[in-house]
């Protein structure tokens, strides 16, 4: 009888700690990365780029990219001066992307210095094509902006780019010190999404463009599922305020602000996601 | 600050890409572009430097030549012959200079 009520409790706890288990592993969010080890260069230089979609505090699962639809730069230098628009397709190249747990397609690029030698901003933008999340049986685009200045000189590091879903930074992405805030506006089509959901994700397991993976030993552990992937609201103006608690990379992603909500006979989510660096006050 | 080889002929001349942002920093850089040598220059705050004073001078402290930084805040020449710097005049004091040895 004893061994019975042994076997029960063991059955019961065992129960319990699967639940405790399965409840304690961090959210995860999809994430188009846009990657470089270095926002703000101090000359102008080769810049070598990741291109990943994946679950960046977990570091996997990491999804197959398709073709991207668009991938370009916008630089300015000054406040006056024109913009220049570049188009980087030519710089893709297809890769395998090793991320925490499986291996998926994605791309790299390597934009040459010709392309990055003046001062100013560089808004790079990423268009891919939807992806198809069977689990949901529906499409994800996301809008990606990273933004990079060389020697100080800002340009257009604020200015929207008229893309169908987008952040608009509020603060230099490039430029941020640890225990700052960042600010930003969620956009559809240039207008203010009100309350536009938002999802903030720290890149979690160290990004290494050379061994084109991420580092497999994470560098913080979430006390709680919503740590990993954190869910916020903008407010009724489409604005969001963030805090960057750690050096690094920080994602954030405006949730169906696109127009489109369609692909191929499914529902799509058109999402906006830009990247933020934090650095050590030190 | 990095240190760079060269003397330093005016009083209160910054020599860095990096350095501390003032309100109104002056930044300077210049690359080789065909055969000539393109600087450009900019202010912290993203206020174009268009009109302002740009010199080249050679290893003596001989001005070189001298002109004004275009619409675009750039300013072209043919490189001289031996060492020379730049120096970006970016006002109240303010001065940014580049070595020939940085200009690749």
């Amino acid at each position: 009888m004893m061994c019975i009520n042994a076997l029960k409790r063991w059955a019961a706890s065992s129960v319990v700690l699967a639940v405790l288990i399965t409840c304690a592993s961090p959210a995860m969010a999809h994430f188009q990365m846009l990657y470089v080890e270095e926002s703000a260069l101090e000359r102008g230089a080769m810049v070598s780029m990741g291109l990943v979609f994946t679950h960046p505090f977990a570091g996997g699962p990491t999804m197959a990219m398709g073709q991207p639809q668009a991938f370009h730069v916008v630089s300015q230098r000054g406040d006056a001066a024109k913009p220049v628009k570049t188009d980087l397709k030519q710089y893709l190249q297809p890769i395998q992307w090793q991320g925490v747990g499986n291996q998926a397609a994605a791309y790299q690029a390597v934009i040459p210095r010709e392309v990055m030698r003046s001062l100013g901003d560089y808004v790079f933008m990423l268009e891919p094509e939807p992806y198809l999340e069977k689990e949901e049986d529906k499409y994800i685009q996301q809008f990606t902006k990273l933004v990079m200045n060389v020697g100080g000189v800002p340009g257009n590091w604020h200015e929207p780019q008229g893309l169908p879903a987008e952040i608009q930074p509020l603060n230099k992405p490039y430029a941020n010190w640890v225990g700052g805030v960042f600010r930003g506006v969620v956009l559809s089509q240039g207008k203010p999404v009100p309350f536009a959901e938002i999802e903030i994700e720290y890149v979690n397991h160290a990004p290494d463009l050379k061994a084109k993976a991420f580092a497999v030993q994470s560098s913080v552990v979430a006390p709680h599922p919503a740590y990993g992937n954190m869910s916020m609201r903008a407010d009724g103006n489409g604005v969001f305020e963030i805090g960057l608690p750690r050096a690094g990379w920080w994602g954030v992603c405006a949730l169906h602000v696109g127009p489109k909500t369609e692909y191929q006979g499914k529902p799509l989510s058109q999402d906006a996601v830009l990247w933020v660096q934090a650095k050590d006050m030190r | 600050m990095r240190s760079f080889k060269g003397r330093f002929w005016l009083s209160g001349t910054l020599c860095s890409l990096a350095v501390n942002a003032w309100a109104h920093a002056p930044l300077l850089d210049c690359y080789v572009e065909a055969e000539q040598i393109r600087c450009e220059a900019g202010f912290s705050d993203g206020t174009s430097a268009e009109g302002r004073k740009i010199m080249v001078l050679d290893a003596a402290n001989k001005l070189l030549l001298q002109g004004v930084l275009d619409n675009s805040g750039a300013f072209l020449f043919k490189p001289p012959t031996g060492d020379y710097h730049v120096i970006f005049e970016g006002g109240e004091g303010h001065s940014v200079t580049m070595y020939s040895a940085q200009i690749s």
